[in-house]
């Protein structure tokens, strides 16, 4: 009888005592200490390998859209966006949160603090000739926020800072949040 | 027996403490996703500049092949840069572009020229004539092209209707071509 209570006991123990978990390679942590959220941190499965071999002689950024699911206040969710320049010669890019011209059905534009939740690891990175660089980006609204819709969309805007003439190209990577 | 009642005691403070969390950290593991499909975004616009030099007040200049009024509806063969879709999905164009800046600059505006106020105009093969072209107005995108294909191409053309001038420094504004996925 003894036995089977401390088993049970242990059982228990190693159940609450699980620090992470993996589910189809994104990792959730346990809440910090001193706060209630958990961090998500996804990264791209080998099903993510882009299939079409990108051009090397051009400006591309990849994903062309991203889905977060289930999302809530107090989450942390990250991705990785891959940027390549295209050009033979170095080229600084400005990256950052964008207003949607448009969002795809049953979406809504985000709200006007979404700019102050979306974080980009480095907005103005500079790539080599023909460099692939991953740059991460971070949701974390926070915990309590009210009147988030239940389904949105942000852009995160891509500019080559050397394109010469005024005629500009920018490429835009859609995110779609799908609130819990 | 008392032993028994001790460990039953620990056992039920444990359950208490633990569980609750236990099954906090499953559901959020369950329900939080993080999805993307492996595409990738990427243009070009043949064109990246329209030099005008010395313009004139209250006169329209067409950024054509020929530099004069395409026919109408617009043919590819009058139009003056291509866009072309790169990326490895079908994509979606918007376009939008700033007030001229330099002196008193130029104001965009949607229909009619005036001092200091120009209207600049985009439109794309097919288009049915200048009316139906889209206005620039002052960092306000608009859709451009819509579901072009990868490895599509669609050609333009732009027009300037310029006002009156309150200075004679030279002008320029930039135009920005937005691509993302369909």
């Amino acid at each position: 009888m003894k036995r089977l209570i401390v088993l049970g006991i242990l059982l228990i123990m190693a159940l609450g005592c699980v620090e992470t978990s993996n589910t189809r390679g994104m990792q959730i942590s346990k809440p910090n200490p001193n706060g209630s959220d958990y961090t998500i941190t996804a990264q791209p499965s080998d099903s993510s390998t882009l299939t079409n071999e990108p051009p090397q002689d051009r400006t591309w950024i990849s994903p062309g859209k991203v889905n977060i699911g289930n999302y809530y206040p107090g989450a942390t969710a990250d991705w990785v966006m891959t940027i390549h320049n295209g050009k033979p010669i170095p080229a600084q890019f400005a990256i950052g949160y964008r207003n949607p011209d448009y969002t795809a059905e049953g979406y809504t534009k985000p709200l006007l603090a979404t700019e102050d939740w979306v974080i980009i690891a480095d907005e103005t990175p500079i790539l080599a000739p023909y460099e692939t660089r991953e740059v991460g980006v971070t949701l974390k609204i926070p915990y309590g926020v009210k009147a988030v819709p239940a389904k949105w969309e942000y852009w995160i805007s891509v500019i080559d800072k050397t394109q010469k003439g005024n005629v500009n190209t920018e490429l835009c990577s859609r995110w779609l949040v799908d609130m819990r | 027996m008392k032993t028994l009642k001790l460990w039953l005691l620990t056992a039920l403070a444990l359950i208490c403490i633990l569980v609750p969390s236990s099954a906090a950290l499953a559901a959020t593991t369950a329900d939080v996703t993080v999805t993307a499909t492996p595409t990738y975004i990427a243009m070009t616009n043949s064109e990246a500049t329209w030099a005008l030099g010395a313009v004139l007040e209250n006169t329209s200049y067409w950024w054509t092949t020929a530099g004069t009024a395409p026919a109408e509806p617009f043919v590819a063969g009058d139009m003056k840069s291509t866009i072309t879709n790169t990326g490895s999905v079908a994509e979606d164009f918007s376009v939008h572009a700033h007030n001229f800046t330099g002196g008193v600059g130029w104001t965009l505006h949607a229909t009619v020229p005036n001092a200091n106020v120009v209207v600049l105009s985009v439109g794309i093969t097919g288009c049915a004539n200048e009316a139906a072209m889209l206005d620039l107005v002052y960092t306000t995108p608009q859709s451009f092209v819509s579901n072009l294909a990868a490895a599509g191409t669609v050609k333009w053309c732009a027009l300037l209707k310029t006002g009156t001038f309150g200075d004679g420094v030279a002008k320029s504004a930039t135009v920005t071509l937005t691509a993302t996925q369909h």
